[in-house]
């Protein structure tokens, strides 16, 4: 079996994992749960509403519990990455399991992003493109995100321009 | 001209080689004026510039400096094709108020007939008015469409109200293809679009209505320009600037105005075709705007079909499968159902004890003149696909001229596509079914390709999914020598498999055949729709009954294909587990895909743009991984997906994927 890459993320990002799931899921929630909720007031008579909405609180709750609490830290223990020399090593995913080798000299550009979730927590995303699709680390603190950034840069001087 | 003459001293010599070059053209307009001896650059062009495009071939004398318009044929066969699409749709829409009109006519005699004529009439004057005003804006596009070949960078320039202009610096262009259709082709004209370099969503550049000898001499010039810059920007860069920019004028020294070149062309002996006589005839023809084309460099390899092959090509191509099977489906249903018939009792369900016999007869006669009507009309689309694919394969040459592959084809509509070598991507092998069991297959090169600038998007993504072809039926035996001929580069390809893992044809039954599987789902659909109908029987009336009893058979028939298509999957996922694996070697590396069509592809590591394992619970069981290779090939990248390599054949793979240490 391979060996696993070295780095883990930064473990900030189980927090804004949580955070920005969260987040989603009480959109998601409030939309999909509010009309029944109002309907359910304002016809005492339609009680199936009512029950409507009492399910669907229900398995929000599930979903909520599981990707809040549950999944990051599987998640964060799962994510792995590995900057060396010459190519990019990611590992990642809980059921599906992936792991990538991106040879630097093909990254084509590389983007730094912040959130305002991951400024909150002083955190950035680096994504690597390549002429075939890009890969984003996503929790990173702002000095390995610059330090990545520089070394995709360079390599990418060293490469051919013509893919 | 001054322009060029100020800016780059380098791209000048050239450029003014050039003009040397397309005036030495055997054109008789041209042979009148002073040509051969080394004219100093600055020497005032005797053209006027103002109408080139009234002439018969621009390019010859004005070479490619300042402003060139396209073909004024842009506007009449533009606006003909417009208003051919208007006119149609115009009488596919108001054909009910038309029909209505031509029968009140009849009825009502004289009077409603000068009626008739006079709305007739209006139209026709309505569709010519639209085709003026047509006309009139094509031609005030034409106008403000127009190129420059500037000093460092083409530029194209084109819209009336809001102006688009689009530069493309020489060293980006990937390549220049042509396409023409059938219109364009009579009159000698074609379209030129020009590829960039640039990964996903990059878009060719389209420029419409050149003539044939426009375009030639303009994409001579945008390649020996392409060569000059990366010579001056990359001196070590594999491309042969010395050859791509001083042979094509060697070659032409002659005077000989065509593509091939008439020396260093050894190897090739272009099999002919039936087709390729009306090809031939069409480019002597060549349109009424068409002349001399500019030779460019010379070809060191090249190859047409042979009758055979090309008669074969139409007739098995991808449709021709499904057709075949389509046919074939039916004629079981049909002999199943004739069984039935005979034996109404093994096929008994519940609503047959109400069928009375003369219904069951009326539907077996009925079914029976269907089946037969389908199948005539199955065989007929053969045939019309087959000399549709014969049509399009007619003329077909591919050819290596330097470092570039060249492949032309089309009797009606014609296109011409190059890419260069350091921009193929992968070579595949594909077999379909049909072509398996004849021993032949189809070779195709992926290269990333661009969005066209055209609206049809389905075709561009089909064809970018095929890849370009370069042969669309070979023997496999020829396989090596075409490609030894064509793509030497490729010469080293790993061939020594390794296989998928023992436990991968398992896994592979249930998912090609179980999760994946068309016949299964088929059957739990009928059998879905079977029990609902089975539970609602008692609600129903006897009409609907009735109604159901017709569709008896076909529940029969649907379970058969289930069946049939079942048998398919399984023989197949057989095949794919003794027949697919992958190799690497040093600089390549190779995944075939086995089944009843086989798909071998391989490619450079160097075109590697990342690759990765994959598994999920159950493949970590059985101790396999997936291993996926993506290529920057077609629209947005390649993947090349091989399921169910051991475990430790996949973490080697991925140890080789990594770059060497430097």
């Amino acid at each position: 079996m391979r060996q696993l890459p070295s780095n883990q993320l930064n473990p900030k990002i189980k927090s804004v994992w949580r955070l920005s799931s969260a987040i989603w899921i009480i959109i998601v929630f409030l939309c999909c749960t509010l009309p029944f909720v109002f309907i359910g007031i304002a016809e005492p008579s339609e009680s199936w509403a009512l029950i409507v909405a009492a399910i669907e609180a229900v398995s929000f709750l599930a979903i909520f519990i599981l990707c809040v609490f549950i999944l990051p830290p599987i998640r964060y223990a799962r994510w792995r990455y590995e900057l060396s020399e010459d190519f990019i090593d990611i590992s990642l995913g809980i059921v599906w399991r992936k792991r990538f080798i991106i040879p630097f000299i093909r990254v084509q550009n590389t983007d730094t992003q912040q959130g305002p979730v991951l400024r909150m927590f002083g955190l950035s995303s680096v994504t690597v493109s390549t002429a075939a699709g890009s890969h984003s680390i996503p929790g990173l603190d702002n000095e390995s995100a610059e330090q990545l950034r520089d070394r995709a840069a360079e390599l990418a001087r060293i490469a051919r321009e013509d893919v | 001209m001054s322009v060029e003459h100020n800016a780059d001293q380098n791209a000048n010599q050239v450029s003014d080689t050039y003009q040397q070059h397309y005036r030495s053209q055997p054109q008789p307009a041209t042979q009148a004026q002073p040509v051969t001896q080394p004219q100093p650059a600055t020497q005032p062009q005797p053209q006027p510039q103002p109408q080139p495009v009234a002439q018969p071939q621009p390019q010859a004398q004005g070479a490619l400096q300042g402003k060139q318009h396209v073909h004024h044929s842009y506007i009449w066969l533009g606006s003909l094709r417009a208003i051919g699409v208007l006119v149609i749709v115009l009488i596919v829409g108001n054909i009910a108020s038309l029909a209505t009109l031509l029968r009140e006519a009849t009825y009502n005699g004289a009077a409603n007939a000068m009626g008739l004529a006079l709305i007739l009439g209006l139209g026709i004057l309505a569709i010519l008015a639209v085709f003026g005003l047509f006309a009139g804006f094509t031609a005030l596009s034409y106008k403000h469409l127009y190129y420059e070949v500037g000093p460092n960078e083409f530029s194209l320039y084109s819209g009336i109200l809001s102006k688009k202009k689009v530069h493309v610096p020489y060293q980006r262009i990937q390549s220049v293809d042509q396409k023409a259709s059938i219109l364009q082709r009579l009159f000698g004209v074609c379209n030129v679009s020009i590829d960039t370099a640039g990964g996903a969503a990059n878009k060719a550049i389209l420029i419409p209505y050149l003539t044939k000898q426009a375009a030639s001499a303009l994409k001579s010039e945008l390649y020996a320009r392409k060569a000059l810059a990366q010579a001056g920007y990359a001196p070590d860069t594999p491309l042969t600037p010395d050859a791509a920019a001083v042979q094509p004028l060697a070659a032409t020294q002659n005077g000989q105005a065509t593509t091939a070149a008439p020396t260093g062309v050894s190897t090739t002996q272009p099999a002919d075709n039936i087709l390729d006589a009306g090809e031939q005839a069409w480019t002597q023809i060549g349109g009424v705007f068409a002349s001399g084309e500019v030779a460019l460099e010379p070809v060191t390899y090249e190859y047409g079909l042979s009758n055979k092959e090309l008669i074969l090509t139409g007739l098995s191509n991808n449709s021709s499968f499904i057709l075949i099977v389509a046919v074939v489906i039916a004629f079981l249903a049909q002999a199943f159902s004739f069984v039935l018939d005979i034996a109404p009792e093994s096929g008994e369900f519940v609503f047959d004890s109400i069928a009375t016999s003369a219904v069951h007869y009326g539907v077996m006669q009925v079914s029976a003149v269907l089946t037969f009507a389908f199948i005539a009309i199955v065989f007929v689309v053969w045939i019309l696909s087959s000399i549709g694919a014969c049509l399009q394969y007619g003329g077909f040459h591919a050819r290596r001229r330097g470092s570039r592959i060249e492949v032309e084809r089309g009797l009606l509509q014609h296109q011409s596509q190059s890419v260069s070598i350091d921009r193929v991507q992968s070579v595949s092998i594909k077999q379909t079914f049909i072509r398996r069991i004849f021993g032949y297959c189809e070779i195709s090169l992926g290269k990333i390709d661009a969005m066209d600038g055209s609206n049809n998007s389905e075709q561009a993504a089909n064809n970018a999914q095929q890849g370009m072809i370069i042969h669309p039926f070979v023997k496999v035996a020829r396989i090596n020598e075409i490609l030894s001929g064509i793509i030497p580069e490729y010469a080293d390809v790993p061939v020594e498999l390794t296989k998928v893992s023992k436990v991968a044809l398992r896994r592979g039954i249930i998912r090609r055949c179980i999760l994946q599987g068309g016949g299964f789902w088929l059957a739990v659909f009928v059998a879905l729709c079977q029990l609902t109908l089975t539970a609602l029987e008692p609600f129903m009336d006897f009409e609907t009954l009735m109604a159901l009893l017709a569709v008896l058979p076909f529940v029969n028939i649907l379970y058969l294909l289930a069946i049939v298509i079942f048998a398919i999957d399984i023989v197949g996922t057989v095949f794919w587990a003794r027949g697919s694996g992958f190799a690497y070697n040093k600089r390549f590396m190779t995944v075939k895909n086995g089944g009843l069509s086989v798909n071998t592809v391989s490619f450079p590591r160097q075109k590697i743009q990342f690759g990765y394992t994959r598994t999920n619970p159950f493949q970590r069981a059985a101790k396999t991984a997936t291993i996926c290779a993506v290529t920057a090939a077609g629209i947005g990248g390649t993947s090349t997906v091989l399921f169910d390599v051991t475990q430790e054949d996949a973490d080697r793979w991925l140890t080789w994927l990594e770059p060497y240490k430097s």
